[in-house]
């Protein structure tokens, strides 16, 4: 498992940082919330403020190294790229905004391409919001705040966790398996055709040792009384108290403080019900 | 409360000594299977008392020890056919999980398998809490169950996936006894078998010390046994049908009745051998080897000559003309550090390899690179002189063969014939002959009656040995294995070994990867010792053996019988510098025929 080494960051650093004290279900309320908010914003100044609020707040409350999120949310960063090209290229412009430049039957405007930029943005800014959620919180206080705190049945909960454990083998049993079929004597190249044919070939394999492994595991869960457990009692606290409502509200306050700022700007921009700029 | 069907009670109320265990005339049959796992066993397992239980490879050791905690048929499905099972009198097909899982606790071989959290004390507390324990005394039940099998939580050790094997086994282990408490009975499937020697030490030091400290009820399966014979009251042994044939001390099991044993492949200890080969009936047996180098040294011939040391019992007498090089490789996965740290060695043909380490030591990259599976980020790998670089990869493929350690990852065919067929037609040989081919290797590895079968249908040492027979079948001129024998009895390892013998004598380049050193010893004439990714030994298993530096460096220990005869040697100059008991038998034969 590394999920420490995923996550970059070390082990204690920020242990009892302010962010990763907060009760984990409060924490993804407030991230819905703010997701919620942000999808309803088009213009790209207003996410691109939570962005850089998100990262300062991860980072001094939360320990999270700003290396930490410029390396986590690259790749999404390219992603969203593409939005801002083919929104600035392609886009239906109704209120025919200036055009930038023209080739051939290939024309970028000023409304696409901030439309664009807007959507890019904000998907940026909402994945800054669930990476400072995922950084600040531990899996199994996580699980645990769920299934005390959400609802979430224990039974799912606690497999959800095994399951955890589970995706690291995942991927070393794929990497054997490729490796054990080259053995065999399946080359490495071909056609597209030929290696998506060569990775369904994967499955077989992969699913029995999957199926195998589950199974021992459920044995080894019964073997402790989960599929019995009717009261079950809880070993790790995860307190939730007024500090932690504090935070929800003060979170919330903060985002609609941003909204407000941006709005006073001239920059706020909201979702008409149109699917284009 | 008692232990009604409702699964009601969490706490067990009743008397806190180690249960009454009664088989009675057990007969079970696993879904889908036509014969059955067990046939009418019957057995007494008394409170404090410690079992050792035998048998070959699919006798139902597992089955028996799932059918103790109720699992069978509480959470998984069986045929009950006949007998049935007593916990303190209660049958275990009316007794509740909860309370049955309380009394029999069974920790398995994997531990990756067991572990269903992500911190140690979360790990521990998972049972506890199904029981709906109060908190305060889960944390009380930690730290004993902690103390009790030497686990060290402090700092970084809370996580589970910074453990070793060893550890992480600890850590299941403590987290059966926070459940059972004081008052139940260990039932123990192989709880060594997927670890390193030193893990597998730390997992009997534990247990050595659990019953050493309380009169705890053990039952024991496991293959070898000279770490367990102190551990043990009581032997029962099973046969390949699941009846149970045999039922003695220890003493009288593996004295008088070491034959039947042996009839039925299951393992000896070593120390056990030694005391039959230097005397057929012994008056006692050797617990440890101190004890076995005390007889050898009593029973040696007093003669003044020196035995003159005689052609080694290691395979590949002969040399062949074929040569593997490798020539300072390095590798590494991704960024982390080197797997594989500029290692040299030469493989020539007909003489086993053996790649020996602890996990992690780089044994198994090294094996992919010898075989061209992987490509050496620096240095070179040859063969006959010929950089593997220079080579099309199909001709590599055609000359080098691997076999993983687990054979499902190699698996490529819906039935084992067509298995064997894949590799022959991949190299152009179709029709009669390529079945002619595939025929025969089926039937040299006991498979035939199953050609149509699929593979993934297969017992383990039945898998194994389709994996085995998948790389032979082609005859590539290199063969690499890893693990060959792993949780394998003592039956099919011969008829492994038997394999090899047949290999090197043709002249091909054979190594092994594994941590049994025993197995090293008897069988290997060159071994390779890798630790952190290099290798710090390079040379005959007799050479390895006296350095206790290089052998304690690499996470591996001297196999008791080794230290038997080292100790042995300090007394008595005469003791020849044997590796394998077949060896010190010859000797011993020798030193006795020129008296």
């Amino acid at each position: 498992m590394a999920l420490s080494r995923d996550h970059g960051v070390t082990e204690n650093a920020g242990a009892d940082a302010y962010l990763r004290r907060r009760n984990p279900t409060m924490k993804i309320g407030v991230a819905l919330v703010v997701s919620l908010l942000l999808t309803l914003v088009i213009d790209p100044v207003t996410p691109l403020l939570f962005l850089a609020s998100t990262c300062l707040a991860g980072w001094l409350l939360g320990g999270v190294a700003p290396w930490t999120y410029a390396r986590t949310l690259a790749p999404l960063a390219v992603m969203a790229s593409g939005f801002v090209w083919t929104n600035a290229l392609f886009a239906t412009t109704s209120d025919g905004g200036r055009v930038l430049w023209t080739m051939g039957p290939v024309r970028a405007t000023e409304a696409g391409l901030l439309f664009g930029l807007g959507i890019g943005l904000r998907g940026l800014a909402i994945g800054g919001v669930s990476l400072t959620m995922v950084l600040t919180t531990d899996p199994t206080d996580l699980v645990v705040s769920l299934i005390r705190h959400a609802r979430l049945p224990f039974r799912i909960g606690y497999s959800l966790l095994a399951g955890l454990r589970f995706l690291p083998f995942f991927a070393q049993e794929y990497e054997n398996v490729r490796l054990a079929r080259r053995v065999r004597g399946q080359g490495q190249s071909g056609s597209w055709i030929v290696q998506v044919r060569r990775n369904s070939g994967y499955v077989v394999p992969l699913l029995s040792l999957a199926v195998r492994r589950a199974a021992r595991i459920a044995v080894a869960m019964d073997s402790r009384g989960f599929s019995t457990a009717r009261e079950r009692t809880y070993y790790r606290q995860v307190p939730l108290g007024w500090r932690d409502g504090w935070f929800a509200l003060a979170a919330c306050i903060a985002a609609g403080l941003l909204m407000a700022a941006s709005h006073s700007a001239g920059w706020l921009r909201l979702w008409d019900g149109r699917f284009s700029a | 409360m008692g232990p009604g069907a409702s699964g009601g009670p969490a706490i067990p109320s009743g008397p806190m000594t180690p249960p009454d265990v009664t088989v009675e005339g057990l007969t079970l049959r696993h879904i889908g299977r036509r014969q059955a796992a067990l046939r009418d066993v019957s057995l007494r397992w008394k409170a404090g008392e410690r079992l050792l239980l035998l048998g070959p490879s699919g006798s139902g050791k597992s089955t028996l020890a799932l059918c103790l905690n109720g699992i069978i048929p509480h959470s998984q499905e069986a045929h009950w056919e006949a007998g049935r099972v007593l916990v303190d009198g209660q049958d275990t097909r009316q007794a509740g999980l909860a309370w049955l899982v309380q009394r029999v606790a069974v920790l398995f071989q994997d531990p990756e398998a067991q572990l269903v959290m992500l911190e140690v004390d979360d790990e521990i507390a998972f049972g506890l809490e199904n029981l709906g324990i109060p908190r305060r005394e889960i944390r009380s039940r930690i730290e004993e169950a902690c103390m009790l099998v030497g686990l060290d939580r402090t700092g970084g050790a809370r996580r589970l996936d910074h453990l070793s094997g060893g550890t992480k086994q600890r850590v299941v282990l403590a987290a059966l006894l926070a459940m059972i408490a004081a008052g139940g009975a260990l039932v123990l499937d192989e709880p060594a078998s997927l670890l390193d020697p030193q893990g597998a030490r730390q997992v009997y030091r534990a247990l050595a010390s659990l019953s050493a400290g309380r009169e705890q009820s053990l039952l024991l399966i496991e293959h070898r046994l000279d770490e367990v014979s102190e551990l043990i009251d009581r032997v029962i042994a099973l046969d390949a049908t699941g009846a149970v044939v045999l039922d003695e001390s220890p003493s009288m099991a593996f004295g008088p009745h070491a034959a039947q044993l042996d009839a039925l492949g299951v393992w000896l200890p070593e120390l056990t051998e030694l005391a039959r080969a230097i005397d057929p009936t012994p008056a006692s047996l050797p617990h440890n080897p101190f004890e076995a180098a005390a007889l050898l040294v009593d029973r040696w011939p007093r003669t003044s000559s020196n035995p003159t040391v005689r052609a080694e019992s290691a395979i590949g007498v002969r040399s062949g003309s074929g040569v593997l090089q490798a020539q300072g490789v390095t590798y590494s996965y991704g960024r982390a550090e080197a797997a594989v740290m500029d290692v040299s060695l030469t493989m020539r043909a007909g003489e086993l390899t053996a790649i020996v380490g602890g996990n992690g030591g780089g044994k198994t990259t090294l094996g992919l690179l010898l075989a061209g599976v992987l490509r050496p980020a620096a240095g070179q790998v040859l063969l006959d002189g010929r950089d593997l670089r220079d080579v099309p990869e199909r001709e590599v493929r055609e000359r080098l063969g691997y076999v993983f350690q687990y054979p499902e990852h190699q698996f490529v065919a819906s039935s084992v014939l067509d298995e064997v067929l894949f590799g022959l037609r991949l190299r152009g040989v179709a029709g009669m002959e390529a079945t002619r081919r595939a025929r025969r290797i089926l039937e040299r590895f006991g498979l035939e009656a199953l050609a149509a079968a699929s593979p993934y249908s297969l017992s383990h040492g039945q898998k194994r040995r389709l994996s085995v027979a998948t790389a032979l079948v082609t005859e590539p001129q290199v063969v690499v294995l890893d693990e060959p024998t792993f949780g394998q009895d003592r039956h099919h390892t011969r008829e492994l070994v038997a394999a090899l013998r047949e290999l090197l004598d043709a002249g091909r380049v054979v190594a092994i990867i594994t941590h049994d050193l025993a197995l090293a010893g008897e069988y290997a004439r060159h071994i390779v010792t890798m630790s952190h990714g290099r290798s710090i030994f390079d040379g005959r298993p007799r050479e390895l053996f006296e350095r206790p530096d290089v052998i304690d460096a690499a996470g591996l220990h001297l196999p008791p019988l080794m230290e038997a005869i080292q100790l042995a040697r300090r007394e008595q100059s005469a003791i020849p510098a044997a590796t394998s008991l077949s060896e010190i038998s010859k000797h011993l034969a020798d030193a006795r025929g020129s008296k």
